[in-house]
């Protein structure tokens, strides 16, 4: 009852929109920034290909995970481990098509299709004879309206040549490979300038009943006492489709990391893309916003302490009445919170469609993280609105004043204003 | 009028302290973001002005879809070559199916000059090179595919003649040709007479770009290093993140200054009801707002600029400490005085549009005398 009469005397002020808006504008805000950060942050996470099951083996000292270089023959020192399902080697060759920069995964196709399992869309995959064709992922495709049939003019990104590949298929995974063109392992050294033998990162499918951080350690040590050996490796030429020589084959002196995050990591470490910077930078958005929040709010109440007043003077304990407050602000929060997520997500909508947002070769939907981020959102606003609130009642819990009618100012020289 | 603004606000100190209080985050924040920003841009221009690009290129037939698709004459080579490139290489190359014993493939004829070919592109050689009519060299990855050695005879049928060729050596030069048969373009011509005087591009280095201008018209020229393509465009791809971030910022700001304007303007709205009972008009009350509401802002926007510095400062080392980014903001005066002198007309106007508001606020906080 209570309840009704505050949130009436309160929904009777213009201040009261004032205070919606704000609450609207923080909530979208809030969802906007942080849905677009980890959005981001998730499709820099998955940019080599990690998944629940996968593994990915780099070199460690690296500038980039995608940079680095591993001996081709490695790969077949991973088969004594234990959980491993399927091994891929690949190389990750930066090159530009029609001035775009696109990023070419070499692959060996079996492999490959084996451990991805794209969803072939249009054409035929890959096979391990093909020499000059290439699958392009879905996104990809669509960006540059490629097609079975469509030739490719692949200009290498850090190495003087141009590889001419006819595309096969467009194949969708779901992940941040849609914006690939997957092509033979050697295409990849084509392009990245690296001998046959070589290869950028090992992508390692852990068997479903083993846990891949157990795999990865179990990885890690064979890396470890390979590296530390003067000599060893196997003699396992994992590739006889490529015109490799046995060397090199051991990893000795190489500093190789084996791990679920490979892609994670290195964004973290480098640019400061991680969960906790997201939070931290939708944090100080937040902040700037809940002064907005707590002006509005003190507004409202302002305006309307006459009203309030009047239902104290009537008997409503002065706890009661800021309980009622804060119950009505704190509804109005979320439900203003709830709407400005509506907001959030048609800005995004906008985003994805006049101003697409892409880090590095890949393409990001601002929306991926959505959910999560209006879970954050909805439960900070609401948050704020409480507390908010719970600080503009505090002056209905002192002794009941007409508000500042006192004479204070005629006391104080007010200069030559009456003139 | 200006020293009766002051002497009200000194008169309210907890109240002008509070309205302060509730400004300094808003430019706080837009300094600190601006400041980083254009650190971080600064940082990534810096980069990309290191790259150089390459100076190889590719000059082929202009309108058509792809180089492989182009078909020029021999004396575009030639024009090139004189024009003051360097290390110009003819290459003529059609598809073809090579079979070796039982074994076949879809691969291509790459014709091209034998000597030049393989200094370019530093190939090794394994077995010998080609020279003479019917000799060929097989790519590395065409001789695996198909088993091919030096000594073989492979045969290659190409626009619907089949032609017997020895194959004298495998060459790995690391790259597409390395998928076909290599042979001296004087064979290809005689082999097949529809290549005659022919070629399909040129492969070539010029330093000079008034070499390459002269010959640009009449052909397409594709640069065949892409690097500086890839940096320029990530270069933008951040640009346009972090400038679109700080327009964001500022709608926000923009949003919480208007809130906290109206506020200071409701809370000083109290002091004209008294003033007007003296005899002052509307205007007079107005003014008065608008000179407190001009130290308010002022007094603002200086300490946010302070505690702008100082919180980008002190997040850049939690970054740091975190995950050991090397966060650099740019410092510098001018940015910060446009900064401060935007944020502080954001809270002005915010203001001013409060303040159209006024009588409108007198008559709700208590009404007009």
């Amino acid at each position: 009852m209570i309840f009704t009469k505050v949130a009436k005397i309160l929904s009777s002020k213009r201040a009261i929109f004032t205070l919606a808006l704000i609450l609207l504008l923080t909530s979208a805000a809030f969802a906007v920034t942080s849905s677009i950060l980890l959005s981001v942050e998730n499709t820099a996470s998955g940019m080599l290909g990690e998944s629940g099951d996968t593994i990915v083996i780099a070199q460690g000292n690296s500038r980039a995970p995608f940079l680095g270089t591993l001996p081709l023959a490695f790969a077949g020192d991973l088969g004594s481990v234990q959980g491993i399902r399927v091994i891929s080697a690949e190389v990750f060759a930066p090159a530009t098509l029609e001035n775009q920069p696109v990023m070419v995964r070499g692959v060996n196709p079996e492999q490959f299709m084996e451990l991805q399992n794209p969803v072939i869309l249009a054409g035929s995959p890959l096979t391990a004879n093909d020499t000059s064709q290439a699958m392009v992922g879905e996104t990809l495709a669509k960006e540059m309206s490629l097609h079975p049939g469509s030739q490719l003019t692949l200009v290498a990104g850090v190495r003087a040549t141009v590889a001419q590949l006819t595309v096969k298929a467009v194949f969708s995974t779901g992940t941040p490979l849609d914006n690939e063109i997957i092509a033979p392992l050697w295409v990849g050294d084509w392009l990245r300038g690296i001998s046959y033998n070589v290869i950028s990162i090992i992508r390692i499918q852990v068997v479903p009943q083993d846990a891949p951080s157990q795999v990865a350690n179990s990885v890690q040590q064979v890396v470890n006492n390979a590296s530390k050996a003067p000599v060893g490796g196997s003699q396992t030429q994992v590739e006889p489709g490529l015109p490799v020589t046995p060397q090199p084959t051991s990893i000795y002196g190489y500093d190789v990391e084996a791990s679920p995050d490979v892609s994670s990591a290195f964004f973290s470490k480098t640019v400061g893309l991680s969960q906790e910077n997201i939070l931290l930078i939708s944090a100080l958005v937040f902040v700037s916003m809940s002064v907005a929040i707590v002006c509005a709010l003190q507004e409202a109440v302002f305006r309307s302490r006459n009203e309030l007043g009047t239902l104290r003077t009537i008997g409503i304990s002065s706890r009661r009445l800021s309980w009622n407050l804060v119950l009505v602000a704190t509804c109005l929060s979320f439900v203003a919170a709830g709407t400005g997520l509506a907001l959030g997500w048609g800005f995004l909508t906008l985003v994805d469609r006049f101003s697409p947002i892409e880090i590095a070769f890949y393409a990001v939907d601002p929306r991926s993280a959505f959910p999560t981020a209006a879970l954050y959102s909805v439960l900070v606003v609401t948050v704020a609105g409480f507390v908010a609130a719970a600080l503009s009642s505090l002056r209905f819990r002192q002794p009941l004043v007409v508000y500042e009618m006192t004479l204070p100012y005629l006391e104080s020289d007010p200069g030559v204003v009456s003139e | 009028m200006l020293s009766v603004a002051v002497k009200l606000l000194l008169r309210h100190t907890e109240r002008t302290a509070i309205t302060i209080l509730m400004l300094v985050p808003v430019v706080a924040l837009l300094i600190s973001s601006s400041m980083v920003t254009t650190g971080y841009l600064q940082q990534a221009t810096a980069s990309v002005s290191l790259v150089q690009p390459s100076n190889a290129y590719i000059a082929y037939e202009p309108g058509v879809a792809s180089p492989s698709s182009s078909s020029i004459s021999y004396n575009s080579f030639v024009r090139i070559l004189r024009s003051g490139a360097s290390f110009a290489t003819p290459v003529l190359s059609f598809p073809s199916i090579v079979t070796d014993g039982a074994n076949s493939a879809n691969s291509s004829v790459l014709a091209t000059n034998m000597t030049e070919f393989v200094a370019a592109r530093n190939s090794t050689i394994y077995g010998g090179i080609a020279y003479g009519g019917d000799q060929a060299d097989a790519g590395a990855i065409l001789a695996k595919v198909l088993g091919i050695r030096a000594g073989d005879v492979v045969t290659v049928d190409a626009f619907s003649h089949v032609q017997t060729l020895t194959v004298v050596g495998v060459l790995n030069s690391t790259d597409q040709s390395d998928t076909g048969l290599i042979v001296p373009l004087s064979s290809s011509w005689a082999l097949w007479p529809q290549t005659a005087n022919k070629i399909t591009y040129v492969e070539f280095y010029a330093s000079n770009q008034k070499a390459i201008s002269s010959f640009s018209g009449n052909m397409t020229v594709m640069r065949e290093e892409g690097i500086d393509q890839i940096a320029r465009s990530f270069d933008s791809q951040t640009a346009d993140l972090l400038t679109n971030w700080t327009y964001v910022l500022f709608a926000l700001s923009g949003a919480a200054a208007i809130a906290a304007a109206s506020r200071v303007v409701t809370e000083v709205s109290q002091e004209y009801r008294t003033v007007r009972a003296i005899g002052a008009k509307l205007s007079i009350a107005r003014a008065l707002v608008f000179y407190e509401l001009l130290i308010v802002s002022g007094i603002s926007v200086l300490l946010g600029i302070a505690v702008g510095i100082v919180s980008t400062s002190t997040l850049g080392t939690l970054f740091k400490a975190i995950d050991g980014l090397p966060l650099a903001p740019s410092i510098s005066p001018v940015q910060l005085v446009t900064v401060g002198a935007a944020a502080f007309l954001l809270i002005l106007a915010a203001g001013l549009i409060s303040l159209a508001w006024l009588p409108k606020k007198i008559i709700e906080t208590g009404g007009a005398p």
